[in-house]
Protein backbone atom coordinates (compact mmCIF):
# COMPACT_ATOMS: atom_id res chain seq x y z
CA UNK A 1 0.00 0.00 0.00
CA UNK A 2 3.23 2.20 0.46
CA UNK A 3 4.13 2.04 -3.12
CA UNK A 4 0.62 3.36 -4.70
CA UNK A 5 1.10 6.94 -2.30
CA UNK A 6 4.80 7.27 -4.21
CA UNK A 7 4.95 9.27 -7.02
CA UNK A 8 5.35 8.36 -10.25
CA UNK A 9 8.76 9.53 -10.87
CA UNK A 10 9.66 7.13 -7.72
CA UNK A 11 7.68 4.50 -8.70
CA UNK A 12 8.89 4.73 -12.05
CA UNK A 13 12.65 4.86 -11.33
CA UNK A 14 12.49 1.57 -9.12
CA UNK A 15 11.11 -0.07 -11.16
CA UNK A 16 13.19 0.59 -13.61
CA UNK A 17 16.56 0.21 -11.80
CA UNK A 18 15.34 -3.56 -10.39
CA UNK A 19 14.11 -4.17 -14.24
CA UNK A 20 15.19 -7.85 -15.33
CA UNK A 21 15.63 -6.59 -18.77
CA UNK A 22 17.87 -3.68 -17.90
CA UNK A 23 20.10 -5.88 -15.71
CA UNK A 24 20.38 -8.44 -18.87
CA UNK A 25 21.33 -5.10 -20.97
CA UNK A 26 23.70 -3.63 -17.97
CA UNK A 27 25.66 -6.63 -18.94
CA UNK A 28 25.80 -7.28 -22.08
CA UNK A 29 26.99 -3.11 -22.63
CA UNK A 30 29.36 -3.26 -19.65
CA UNK A 31 31.20 -6.20 -22.15
CA UNK A 32 31.12 -4.35 -24.68
CA UNK A 33 31.89 -0.99 -23.37
CA UNK A 34 34.89 -2.29 -21.67
CA UNK A 35 33.10 -2.69 -18.28
CA UNK A 36 32.18 0.68 -17.23
CA UNK A 37 30.46 1.88 -13.69
CA UNK A 38 26.81 2.24 -13.87
CA UNK A 39 24.68 5.28 -11.90
CA UNK A 40 21.28 5.41 -12.03
CA UNK A 41 20.41 8.75 -10.76
CA UNK A 42 16.54 10.06 -10.17
CA UNK A 43 17.48 13.84 -9.64
CA UNK A 44 20.15 16.20 -10.91
CA UNK A 45 20.68 16.66 -6.93
CA UNK A 46 23.49 14.27 -4.94
CA UNK A 47 21.20 11.71 -3.91
CA UNK A 48 21.24 10.30 -0.29
CA UNK A 49 22.35 7.02 -0.71
CA UNK A 50 23.54 6.19 -4.31
CA UNK A 51 25.38 3.23 -5.12
CA UNK A 52 26.28 2.24 -9.13
CA UNK A 53 23.84 -0.34 -9.87
CA UNK A 54 26.72 -2.27 -12.03
CA UNK A 55 30.34 -1.47 -10.20
CA UNK A 56 33.21 -1.43 -13.31
CA UNK A 57 36.35 -3.44 -11.97
CA UNK A 58 38.96 -1.62 -14.15
CA UNK A 59 37.19 1.85 -12.01
CA UNK A 60 39.74 3.73 -10.16
CA UNK A 61 37.51 5.57 -8.25
CA UNK A 62 36.38 4.09 -4.47
CA UNK A 63 32.70 3.82 -6.14
CA UNK A 64 31.85 0.57 -3.66
CA UNK A 65 31.08 3.57 -1.57
CA UNK A 66 27.91 5.77 -1.82
CA UNK A 67 27.86 8.35 -4.70
CA UNK A 68 27.38 11.06 -2.08
CA UNK A 69 31.10 9.92 -0.56
CA UNK A 70 32.67 9.57 -3.99
CA UNK A 71 32.68 13.87 -4.54
CA UNK A 72 35.41 13.36 -7.56
CA UNK A 73 33.08 11.12 -9.67
CA UNK A 74 30.02 12.36 -8.03
CA UNK A 75 31.21 16.05 -9.22
CA UNK A 76 31.71 15.36 -13.27
CA UNK A 77 28.16 13.24 -13.06
CA UNK A 78 26.19 15.67 -11.70
CA UNK A 79 27.64 18.41 -13.90
CA UNK A 80 26.64 16.16 -17.05
CA UNK A 81 23.48 15.08 -15.62
CA UNK A 82 22.87 18.82 -15.75
CA UNK A 83 23.78 19.17 -19.15
CA UNK A 84 21.76 16.52 -20.07
CA UNK A 85 18.86 17.95 -18.76
CA UNK A 86 19.06 20.96 -20.11
CA UNK A 87 19.53 19.51 -23.46
CA UNK A 88 17.15 16.89 -23.08
CA UNK A 89 19.57 14.30 -25.15
CA UNK A 90 22.29 11.84 -24.53
CA UNK A 91 25.77 13.69 -23.18
CA UNK A 92 29.57 12.79 -22.69
CA UNK A 93 31.74 13.91 -20.12
CA UNK A 94 35.55 13.03 -18.89
CA UNK A 95 35.22 12.12 -15.25
CA UNK A 96 38.07 13.23 -12.56
CA UNK A 97 40.37 10.08 -13.35
CA UNK A 98 40.02 11.11 -17.16
CA UNK A 99 38.13 8.53 -18.11
CA UNK A 100 34.73 8.71 -20.73
CA UNK A 101 31.60 9.06 -19.43
CA UNK A 102 27.72 9.41 -21.00
CA UNK A 103 24.77 10.84 -19.07
CA UNK A 104 21.65 9.59 -21.16
CA UNK A 105 18.35 11.18 -19.37
CA UNK A 106 14.97 8.93 -18.94
CA UNK A 107 12.54 10.68 -20.81
CA UNK A 108 8.99 9.85 -21.15
CA UNK A 109 6.63 12.32 -22.80
CA UNK A 110 7.72 15.65 -21.68
CA UNK A 111 8.97 14.45 -17.97
CA UNK A 112 12.57 13.42 -17.25
CA UNK A 113 12.19 10.68 -15.00
CA UNK A 114 15.98 9.50 -14.09
CA UNK A 115 19.30 9.28 -15.49
CA UNK A 116 21.64 6.48 -16.60
CA UNK A 117 25.17 7.61 -16.41
CA UNK A 118 28.30 5.25 -17.41
CA UNK A 119 31.61 5.87 -15.72
CA UNK A 120 34.85 4.76 -17.31
CA UNK A 121 34.17 3.51 -21.06
CA UNK A 122 36.76 1.89 -22.62
CA UNK A 123 35.45 1.41 -25.98
CA UNK A 124 36.21 4.36 -27.98
CA UNK A 125 33.88 3.67 -30.84
CA UNK A 126 31.21 5.14 -28.16
CA UNK A 127 29.49 7.18 -30.54
CA UNK A 128 28.74 3.98 -32.83
CA UNK A 129 27.33 2.34 -29.77
CA UNK A 130 25.20 4.67 -28.48
CA UNK A 131 22.28 4.27 -30.56
CA UNK A 132 21.23 0.79 -29.70
CA UNK A 133 22.19 1.89 -26.61
CA UNK A 134 19.69 4.29 -26.20
CA UNK A 135 16.90 1.88 -27.85
CA UNK A 136 17.66 -0.87 -25.74
CA UNK A 137 17.09 1.90 -22.77
CA UNK A 138 14.15 2.93 -24.30
CA UNK A 139 12.65 -0.24 -24.35
CA UNK A 140 13.69 -1.26 -20.98
CA UNK A 141 11.55 2.43 -19.85
CA UNK A 142 8.12 1.20 -22.04
CA UNK A 143 8.13 -2.35 -20.31
CA UNK A 144 8.06 -0.21 -17.04
CA UNK A 145 5.95 2.08 -17.99
CA UNK A 146 3.54 -0.76 -19.34
CA UNK A 147 4.08 -2.40 -16.16
CA UNK A 148 3.17 0.56 -14.13
CA UNK A 149 0.22 1.48 -16.54
CA UNK A 150 -1.33 -2.76 -15.82
CA UNK A 151 -0.19 -2.18 -11.54
CA UNK A 152 -2.29 1.59 -11.64
CA UNK A 153 -5.16 -0.49 -13.64
CA UNK A 154 -5.00 -3.51 -11.37
CA UNK A 155 -5.09 -1.27 -8.25
CA UNK A 156 -7.99 0.49 -9.67
CA UNK A 157 -10.37 -1.81 -11.32
CA UNK A 158 -9.66 -5.14 -8.48
CA UNK A 159 -11.27 -3.38 -5.28
CA UNK A 160 -14.39 -1.96 -7.58
CA UNK A 161 -14.57 -5.73 -8.89
CA UNK A 162 -14.36 -6.72 -5.71
CA UNK A 163 -17.17 -4.90 -4.47
CA UNK A 164 -19.24 -5.13 -7.71
CA UNK A 165 -19.24 -9.45 -6.93
CA UNK A 166 -20.23 -8.15 -3.03
CA UNK A 167 -23.35 -6.89 -4.30
CA UNK A 168 -24.00 -9.64 -6.68
CA UNK A 169 -23.05 -12.13 -4.10
CA UNK A 170 -25.44 -9.93 -1.44
CA UNK A 171 -28.35 -9.73 -4.82
CA UNK A 172 -28.29 -14.04 -5.00
CA UNK A 173 -27.94 -14.53 -0.89
CA UNK A 174 -31.20 -12.09 -0.75
CA UNK A 175 -32.99 -13.45 -3.85
CA UNK A 176 -33.15 -16.69 -2.63
CA UNK A 177 -34.78 -16.10 0.74
CA UNK A 178 -38.52 -16.17 0.32
CA UNK A 179 -39.18 -16.17 3.67
CA UNK A 180 -39.84 -12.45 5.15
CA UNK A 181 -39.11 -13.65 8.45
CA UNK A 182 -35.22 -14.85 7.48
CA UNK A 183 -34.94 -12.10 5.03
CA UNK A 184 -34.65 -8.78 7.04
CA UNK A 185 -32.43 -10.09 9.50
CA UNK A 186 -30.26 -11.40 6.79
CA UNK A 187 -30.13 -8.20 4.81
CA UNK A 188 -29.35 -6.17 7.99
CA UNK A 189 -26.38 -8.40 8.80
CA UNK A 190 -24.87 -8.31 5.41
CA UNK A 191 -25.68 -4.67 5.06
CA UNK A 192 -23.68 -4.39 8.45
CA UNK A 193 -20.30 -6.57 6.68
CA UNK A 194 -20.68 -4.51 3.30
CA UNK A 195 -20.38 -1.06 5.31
CA UNK A 196 -18.24 -2.64 8.25
CA UNK A 197 -20.84 -0.89 10.49
CA UNK A 198 -22.06 -1.59 14.14
CA UNK A 199 -25.76 -0.97 13.85
CA UNK A 200 -28.69 -2.04 11.23
CA UNK A 201 -32.57 -0.94 11.40
CA UNK A 202 -34.69 -2.09 9.18
CA UNK A 203 -38.43 -0.60 9.46
CA UNK A 204 -41.16 -1.50 7.00
CA UNK A 205 -44.80 0.97 7.39
CA UNK A 206 -47.31 -0.73 9.38
CA UNK A 207 -50.92 -1.34 8.70
CA UNK A 208 -52.18 2.19 9.63
CA UNK A 209 -48.88 3.84 7.11
CA UNK A 210 -48.12 6.14 10.00
CA UNK A 211 -45.76 4.24 11.59
CA UNK A 212 -42.48 2.90 11.42
CA UNK A 213 -42.06 -0.26 12.80
CA UNK A 214 -39.29 -1.53 13.85
CA UNK A 215 -38.52 -5.48 11.91
CA UNK A 216 -34.78 -6.17 12.27
CA UNK A 217 -32.25 -4.84 14.27
CA UNK A 218 -28.57 -6.02 14.79
CA UNK A 219 -26.10 -4.54 16.80
CA UNK A 220 -22.54 -6.26 16.71
CA UNK A 221 -21.80 -5.04 20.44
CA UNK A 222 -25.16 -6.43 21.64
CA UNK A 223 -26.44 -10.27 20.55
CA UNK A 224 -29.80 -9.47 22.35
CA UNK A 225 -30.59 -6.44 20.78
CA UNK A 226 -34.33 -6.92 20.27
CA UNK A 227 -36.55 -4.77 18.02
CA UNK A 228 -37.01 -1.36 18.46
CA UNK A 229 -40.42 0.82 19.21
CA UNK A 230 -42.21 2.43 16.36
CA UNK A 231 -41.26 5.65 14.68
CA UNK A 232 -44.08 7.81 13.91
CA UNK A 233 -43.69 9.23 10.14
CA UNK A 234 -41.60 12.97 10.14
CA UNK A 235 -39.95 12.13 13.57
CA UNK A 236 -36.48 11.15 13.35
CA UNK A 237 -34.18 10.50 10.59
CA UNK A 238 -36.15 7.65 10.17
CA UNK A 239 -39.33 8.91 10.02
CA UNK A 240 -38.16 11.97 8.06
CA UNK A 241 -36.11 9.83 5.49
CA UNK A 242 -39.30 7.51 4.76
CA UNK A 243 -41.76 11.06 4.51
CA UNK A 244 -39.33 12.56 1.93
CA UNK A 245 -38.31 9.48 0.23
CA UNK A 246 -34.88 10.82 0.49
CA UNK A 247 -31.09 9.39 1.53
CA UNK A 248 -29.75 10.98 4.60
CA UNK A 249 -25.62 10.85 4.99
CA UNK A 250 -24.09 11.73 8.49
CA UNK A 251 -20.63 11.05 9.60
CA UNK A 252 -21.75 8.38 12.28
CA UNK A 253 -25.01 7.65 10.44
CA UNK A 254 -26.62 6.78 6.93
CA UNK A 255 -30.54 6.10 6.07
CA UNK A 256 -31.70 4.86 3.15
CA UNK A 257 -35.64 4.81 2.21
CA UNK A 258 -36.82 1.60 0.60
CA UNK A 259 -38.76 2.60 -2.30
CA UNK A 260 -41.45 0.14 -4.41
CA UNK A 261 -43.53 2.13 -6.03
CA UNK A 262 -44.22 4.19 -2.81
CA UNK A 263 -42.06 4.12 0.46
CA UNK A 264 -42.07 0.58 2.04
CA UNK A 265 -39.42 1.75 4.96
CA UNK A 266 -36.18 2.42 5.85
CA UNK A 267 -33.04 0.60 5.90
CA UNK A 268 -30.24 2.60 8.51
CA UNK A 269 -26.58 2.05 9.77
CA UNK A 270 -24.62 3.64 12.13
CA UNK A 271 -21.03 3.49 13.57
CA UNK A 272 -18.22 2.33 11.42
CA UNK A 273 -16.10 -0.10 12.79
CA UNK A 274 -13.12 1.91 12.16
CA UNK A 275 -14.64 5.18 13.57
CA UNK A 276 -14.51 6.64 10.05
CA UNK A 277 -17.37 8.84 8.97
CA UNK A 278 -19.82 7.10 6.38
CA UNK A 279 -18.99 8.22 2.69
CA UNK A 280 -21.12 8.90 -0.20
CA UNK A 281 -19.72 5.47 -1.60
CA UNK A 282 -21.00 4.24 1.68
CA UNK A 283 -24.49 5.83 0.32
CA UNK A 284 -24.04 4.30 -2.91
CA UNK A 285 -23.79 0.68 -1.58
CA UNK A 286 -26.26 1.11 0.78
CA UNK A 287 -28.78 2.85 -1.64
CA UNK A 288 -28.08 -0.07 -3.93
CA UNK A 289 -28.59 -3.35 -0.98
CA UNK A 290 -31.92 -0.60 -0.24
CA UNK A 291 -33.00 -1.66 -3.81
CA UNK A 292 -31.94 -5.32 -3.76
CA UNK A 293 -34.22 -5.80 -0.17
CA UNK A 294 -37.36 -4.44 -2.32
CA UNK A 295 -36.83 -7.05 -4.60
CA UNK A 296 -36.50 -9.21 -2.05
CA UNK A 297 -39.31 -8.21 -0.21
CA UNK A 298 -41.65 -8.50 -3.04
CA UNK A 299 -40.24 -11.52 -4.04
CA UNK A 300 -40.98 -13.17 -0.26
CA UNK A 301 -44.63 -11.55 0.09
CA UNK A 302 -45.50 -13.03 -3.49
CA UNK A 303 -44.38 -15.96 -2.76
CA UNK A 304 -46.42 -16.08 0.25
CA UNK A 305 -49.06 -14.71 -1.14
CA UNK A 306 -48.77 -17.53 -3.28
CA UNK A 307 -48.38 -19.90 -0.79
CA UNK A 308 -51.81 -18.90 1.03
CA UNK A 309 -53.61 -18.86 -2.20
CA UNK A 310 -52.40 -22.96 -2.69
CA UNK A 311 -52.93 -24.03 0.79
CA UNK A 312 -56.71 -22.19 0.78
CA UNK A 313 -57.61 -23.92 -1.74
CA UNK A 314 -56.74 -26.78 -0.63
CA UNK A 315 -58.77 -26.06 2.64
CA UNK A 316 -61.26 -25.48 0.36
CA UNK A 317 -61.15 -28.71 -1.96
CA UNK A 318 -60.94 -30.91 1.58
CA UNK A 319 -63.53 -29.20 2.73
CA UNK A 320 -65.97 -29.84 -0.15
CA UNK A 321 -65.09 -33.35 0.42
CA UNK A 322 -65.76 -33.39 3.79
CA UNK A 323 -68.98 -31.86 3.13
CA UNK A 324 -69.95 -34.66 0.76
CA UNK A 325 -69.30 -37.87 3.34
CA UNK A 326 -68.28 -36.36 6.81
CA UNK A 327 -64.89 -38.29 8.30
CA UNK A 328 -64.72 -40.39 4.71
CA UNK A 329 -62.14 -37.72 2.66
CA UNK A 330 -60.20 -36.10 5.43
CA UNK A 331 -59.66 -36.52 8.62
CA UNK A 332 -60.67 -35.27 12.07
CA UNK A 333 -60.08 -31.41 12.48
CA UNK A 334 -56.82 -32.11 14.48
CA UNK A 335 -55.06 -34.32 11.64
CA UNK A 336 -53.04 -31.61 9.87
CA UNK A 337 -51.96 -29.84 12.22
CA UNK A 338 -50.52 -33.52 14.52
CA UNK A 339 -49.24 -34.18 10.98
CA UNK A 340 -47.20 -30.36 11.02
CA UNK A 341 -46.46 -30.74 14.28
CA UNK A 342 -44.65 -33.97 14.07
CA UNK A 343 -43.42 -33.00 10.80
CA UNK A 344 -41.48 -30.07 12.91
CA UNK A 345 -40.43 -32.47 15.35
CA UNK A 346 -38.94 -34.51 12.46
CA UNK A 347 -36.91 -31.21 11.67
CA UNK A 348 -38.62 -31.18 8.46
CA UNK A 349 -37.89 -27.64 6.58
CA UNK A 350 -40.92 -24.99 5.97
CA UNK A 351 -41.34 -25.73 2.52
CA UNK A 352 -41.43 -29.19 3.26
CA UNK A 353 -44.10 -29.07 5.73
CA UNK A 354 -45.83 -27.23 3.44
CA UNK A 355 -46.34 -30.34 1.00
CA UNK A 356 -47.25 -32.70 4.40
CA UNK A 357 -49.99 -30.05 5.35
CA UNK A 358 -51.17 -30.52 1.46
CA UNK A 359 -50.72 -34.11 1.74
CA UNK A 360 -52.53 -33.79 5.14
CA UNK A 361 -55.62 -32.22 3.84
CA UNK A 362 -55.92 -34.48 0.65
CA UNK A 363 -54.65 -37.77 1.14
CA UNK A 364 -58.30 -39.39 0.78
CA UNK A 365 -59.28 -37.40 -2.21
CA UNK A 366 -58.96 -40.71 -4.48
CA UNK A 367 -62.21 -41.97 -2.43
CA UNK A 368 -64.48 -40.14 -4.43
CA UNK A 369 -63.97 -42.00 -7.60
CA UNK A 370 -65.18 -45.02 -5.34
CA UNK A 371 -68.58 -46.26 -4.74
CA UNK A 372 -70.20 -44.23 -1.58
CA UNK A 373 -72.10 -47.55 -0.48
CA UNK A 374 -68.50 -49.13 0.45
CA UNK A 375 -67.47 -45.99 1.62
CA UNK A 376 -70.17 -45.63 4.04
CA UNK A 377 -70.38 -49.52 4.89
CA UNK A 378 -70.16 -50.14 8.60
CA UNK A 379 -69.82 -54.20 8.56
CA UNK A 380 -66.52 -55.70 7.51
CA UNK A 381 -65.57 -54.75 3.50
CA UNK A 382 -65.21 -57.94 1.27
CA UNK A 383 -62.12 -59.21 -0.77
CA UNK A 384 -63.13 -57.06 -4.14
CA UNK A 385 -64.27 -54.10 -2.06
CA UNK A 386 -60.84 -53.62 -0.05
CA UNK A 387 -58.90 -54.24 -3.09
CA UNK A 388 -60.77 -51.26 -4.42
CA UNK A 389 -60.01 -49.11 -1.28
CA UNK A 390 -56.19 -50.19 -1.50
CA UNK A 391 -56.35 -48.63 -4.77
CA UNK A 392 -57.55 -45.18 -3.22
CA UNK A 393 -53.57 -43.30 -2.80
CA UNK A 394 -53.20 -44.17 -6.73
CA UNK A 395 -56.52 -42.47 -7.51
CA UNK A 396 -55.74 -39.18 -5.27
CA UNK A 397 -52.40 -39.26 -6.88
CA UNK A 398 -54.07 -38.92 -10.49
CA UNK A 399 -56.57 -36.23 -9.00
CA UNK A 400 -54.01 -34.42 -7.84
CA UNK A 401 -51.29 -34.85 -10.82
CA UNK A 402 -52.33 -31.89 -12.79
CA UNK A 403 -51.54 -29.32 -9.71
CA UNK A 404 -48.05 -28.14 -10.25
CA UNK A 405 -48.19 -26.79 -7.30
CA UNK A 406 -49.12 -29.99 -4.90
CA UNK A 407 -46.26 -32.12 -7.41
CA UNK A 408 -44.24 -31.97 -3.67
CA UNK A 409 -47.35 -33.47 -2.00
CA UNK A 410 -48.58 -36.63 -4.18
CA UNK A 411 -45.46 -39.30 -3.09
CA UNK A 412 -46.77 -38.37 0.56
CA UNK A 413 -49.81 -39.19 -0.43
CA UNK A 414 -49.29 -42.34 -2.59
CA UNK A 415 -47.10 -43.70 -0.02
CA UNK A 416 -49.10 -42.98 3.16
CA UNK A 417 -50.54 -46.80 3.13
CA UNK A 418 -46.91 -48.01 3.28
CA UNK A 419 -45.50 -50.02 6.01
CA UNK A 420 -41.78 -49.99 7.19
CA UNK A 421 -41.29 -53.66 7.40
CA UNK A 422 -42.74 -53.43 3.80
CA UNK A 423 -45.98 -54.75 3.68
CA UNK A 424 -48.05 -52.07 2.87
CA UNK A 425 -49.46 -50.79 -0.14
CA UNK A 426 -49.92 -49.93 -2.88
CA UNK A 427 -45.99 -50.20 -4.01
CA UNK A 428 -45.07 -52.01 -0.91
CA UNK A 429 -41.82 -49.50 -0.08
CA UNK A 430 -40.04 -50.85 2.97
CA UNK A 431 -37.92 -48.41 5.15
CA UNK A 432 -36.37 -44.96 4.00
CA UNK A 433 -37.41 -46.30 0.89
CA UNK A 434 -41.13 -44.74 1.84
CA UNK A 435 -41.03 -40.85 1.61
CA UNK A 436 -40.38 -39.14 5.29
CA UNK A 437 -43.57 -37.07 4.68
CA UNK A 438 -45.59 -40.26 3.92
CA UNK A 439 -43.62 -42.56 7.28
CA UNK A 440 -45.10 -39.20 9.09
CA UNK A 441 -48.35 -39.77 8.00
CA UNK A 442 -48.81 -43.27 8.43
CA UNK A 443 -48.42 -42.31 12.38
CA UNK A 444 -50.30 -39.70 12.30
CA UNK A 445 -53.22 -41.49 10.26
CA UNK A 446 -53.24 -44.92 12.34
CA UNK A 447 -53.43 -42.35 15.33
CA UNK A 448 -56.72 -40.91 14.01
CA UNK A 449 -58.13 -43.48 12.93
CA UNK A 450 -58.09 -44.84 16.66
CA UNK A 451 -59.01 -41.48 18.36
CA UNK A 452 -61.22 -39.77 16.20
CA UNK A 453 -65.02 -40.40 16.55
CA UNK A 454 -66.82 -42.41 13.85
CA UNK A 455 -70.62 -43.35 13.98
CA UNK A 456 -69.83 -47.47 13.25
CA UNK A 457 -66.60 -48.03 15.83
CA UNK A 458 -65.32 -47.59 19.25
CA UNK A 459 -63.25 -44.66 20.15
CA UNK A 460 -59.84 -45.47 21.52
CA UNK A 461 -58.05 -42.67 24.18
CA UNK A 462 -54.99 -40.96 23.19
CA UNK A 463 -53.38 -43.08 25.80
CA UNK A 464 -54.31 -46.26 24.29
CA UNK A 465 -53.54 -45.09 20.67
CA UNK A 466 -50.25 -44.08 21.75
CA UNK A 467 -49.34 -46.84 23.28
CA UNK A 468 -50.85 -49.13 20.06
CA UNK A 469 -48.33 -46.73 17.72
CA UNK A 470 -45.13 -47.62 20.21
CA UNK A 471 -46.34 -51.69 20.12
CA UNK A 472 -46.06 -50.98 16.11
CA UNK A 473 -42.64 -49.34 15.66
CA UNK A 474 -40.53 -51.03 13.33
CA UNK A 475 -43.07 -52.95 11.60
CA UNK A 476 -45.80 -50.89 10.85
CA UNK A 477 -44.05 -47.67 11.66
CA UNK A 478 -40.58 -46.05 11.28
CA UNK A 479 -39.13 -46.09 14.51
CA UNK A 480 -38.02 -43.05 15.03
CA UNK A 481 -40.83 -41.53 13.50
CA UNK A 482 -42.41 -43.04 16.54
CA UNK A 483 -40.04 -41.92 18.92
CA UNK A 484 -41.05 -37.87 17.79
CA UNK A 485 -44.89 -38.76 18.12
CA UNK A 486 -44.00 -40.18 21.78
CA UNK A 487 -42.15 -37.06 22.66
CA UNK A 488 -44.67 -34.36 21.77
CA UNK A 489 -47.23 -36.38 23.08
CA UNK A 490 -45.50 -36.08 26.19
CA UNK A 491 -45.38 -32.78 25.65
CA UNK A 492 -49.36 -32.40 25.55
CA UNK A 493 -49.39 -30.95 22.20
CA UNK A 494 -51.46 -33.75 20.56
CA UNK A 495 -54.22 -33.42 23.24
CA UNK A 496 -53.98 -29.60 23.05
CA UNK A 497 -54.50 -30.00 18.95
CA UNK A 498 -57.45 -32.35 19.54
CA UNK A 499 -59.15 -29.91 21.71
CA UNK A 500 -58.63 -26.86 19.26
CA UNK A 501 -59.71 -29.26 16.31
CA UNK A 502 -63.02 -29.91 18.11
CA UNK A 503 -63.55 -26.13 18.86
CA UNK A 504 -63.75 -25.50 14.83
CA UNK B 1 -8.26 -17.81 18.72
CA UNK B 2 -5.01 -19.91 18.08
CA UNK B 3 -4.42 -18.50 14.49
CA UNK B 4 -1.16 -20.89 14.12
CA UNK B 5 -3.66 -24.00 14.58
CA UNK B 6 -6.55 -21.98 12.90
CA UNK B 7 -4.54 -20.97 9.64
CA UNK B 8 -2.68 -24.19 9.02
CA UNK B 9 -2.20 -24.10 5.27
CA UNK B 10 -0.95 -21.45 2.97
CA UNK B 11 -4.41 -21.83 1.26
CA UNK B 12 -6.15 -20.53 4.45
CA UNK B 13 -3.55 -17.87 4.94
CA UNK B 14 -4.36 -16.43 1.37
CA UNK B 15 -8.10 -16.37 1.99
CA UNK B 16 -7.54 -14.62 5.44
CA UNK B 17 -5.34 -12.16 3.75
CA UNK B 18 -8.26 -11.54 1.14
CA UNK B 19 -10.43 -10.51 3.39
CA UNK B 20 -8.08 -8.73 6.24
CA UNK B 21 -7.40 -6.79 2.69
CA UNK B 22 -10.81 -6.56 1.89
CA UNK B 23 -13.11 -6.27 5.07
CA UNK B 24 -16.29 -5.36 3.12
CA UNK B 25 -16.44 -8.43 0.76
CA UNK B 26 -18.96 -10.74 1.10
CA UNK B 27 -18.21 -13.56 -1.75
CA UNK B 28 -18.43 -17.19 -2.81
CA UNK B 29 -16.05 -19.82 -2.74
CA UNK B 30 -16.08 -19.34 -6.55
CA UNK B 31 -15.55 -15.56 -6.30
CA UNK B 32 -13.06 -15.76 -3.33
CA UNK B 33 -11.14 -18.74 -5.62
CA UNK B 34 -10.86 -16.55 -8.45
CA UNK B 35 -9.86 -13.15 -6.18
CA UNK B 36 -6.45 -15.61 -4.56
CA UNK B 37 -5.94 -17.23 -7.96
CA UNK B 38 -6.14 -21.27 -6.30
CA UNK B 39 -8.94 -24.12 -6.81
CA UNK B 40 -12.37 -23.57 -6.36
CA UNK B 41 -13.41 -26.96 -4.45
CA UNK B 42 -10.03 -26.61 -2.20
CA UNK B 43 -11.30 -22.95 -1.48
CA UNK B 44 -15.03 -23.81 -0.42
CA UNK B 45 -13.72 -26.38 1.96
CA UNK B 46 -11.06 -24.28 3.38
CA UNK B 47 -14.15 -21.52 3.71
CA UNK B 48 -16.30 -24.08 5.51
CA UNK B 49 -13.63 -25.11 7.88
CA UNK B 50 -12.99 -20.96 8.59
CA UNK B 51 -16.24 -20.69 9.30
CA UNK B 52 -16.36 -23.38 11.99
CA UNK B 53 -13.10 -21.79 13.46
CA UNK B 54 -15.63 -18.62 13.70
CA UNK B 55 -12.65 -16.33 11.70
CA UNK B 56 -15.17 -15.61 8.43
CA UNK B 57 -19.03 -15.23 8.32
CA UNK B 58 -20.85 -17.56 6.88
CA UNK B 59 -24.03 -15.86 4.62
CA UNK B 60 -25.35 -18.69 2.77
CA UNK B 61 -29.35 -19.31 1.98
CA UNK B 62 -29.83 -23.09 -0.42
CA UNK B 63 -27.27 -23.30 -2.51
CA UNK B 64 -25.80 -20.39 -2.68
CA UNK B 65 -23.41 -20.25 -0.03
CA UNK B 66 -21.43 -16.64 0.70
CA UNK B 67 -18.86 -15.63 3.14
CA UNK B 68 -17.40 -12.13 4.89
CA UNK B 69 -14.57 -11.55 7.22
CA UNK B 70 -15.80 -11.32 11.15
CA UNK B 71 -16.59 -7.91 13.10
CA UNK B 72 -15.21 -8.45 15.96
CA UNK B 73 -12.29 -5.29 16.13
CA UNK B 74 -9.85 -7.71 18.57
CA UNK B 75 -9.90 -10.53 16.02
CA UNK B 76 -9.57 -8.32 13.19
CA UNK B 77 -6.51 -6.47 14.55
CA UNK B 78 -5.11 -9.95 16.06
CA UNK B 79 -5.62 -11.58 12.29
CA UNK B 80 -4.01 -8.62 10.54
CA UNK B 81 -1.06 -8.57 12.86
CA UNK B 82 -0.60 -12.22 12.48
CA UNK B 83 -1.21 -12.14 8.90
CA UNK B 84 1.57 -9.15 8.23
CA UNK B 85 4.02 -11.30 10.45
CA UNK B 86 3.24 -13.86 8.43
CA UNK B 87 2.74 -12.63 5.10
CA UNK B 88 4.38 -9.02 5.58
CA UNK B 89 3.08 -5.86 3.71
CA UNK B 90 2.30 -5.81 0.38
Amino acid sequence: MRFIKEDYRTQFFNKFISNEQLKGLVSGFSAILGDPTWWALKKPTVPKDGRPVKQGKKCSSPSSKPLIENTKCLKCILLAVKRARAKRDTVMYKCGYGHDGVVMPLIQGDKILGYISLCNIQNKALSTLMPPLKSSIGAVMDDVKKELELSKLYDTIRPRAIALSTIHTVHRVLSSTLNLDELLPKVARLCLQVLRAKRCHIMLFDDTKKYLASKAFIDIDDDKAGLKAKVKIGRGVEGRAAEKGEASLKPSYICVPLIDEDVMGVISASQKINKEPFSAFDLEILTTLAEQTVTAIKNAQLYEEQERIIIGSVKSLSMMLDAKIPNTYVHCPAFPNITIALGKEMGMARKALNSLYCAALLHDAGKLGMPEEVLRKKTRLSDKEYTLIRKHPIETAKILKPMDALTPAIPIILHHHERYDGKGYPSGLKGDEIPIGARIMAVVTAFDAMVCKRPYRHCATVSEATSEIKMNSGAQFDPNVVKAFLRIEERGEIKKLLKEGERR
Amino acid sequence: MNLNKILNSSLKLKIMKFFNENRSSVDTPRGISTWIDADMSKVAAALNQLADDGVVIYHGHGSTKAYSYIHDVKKVKKMAEYLESKCGLD
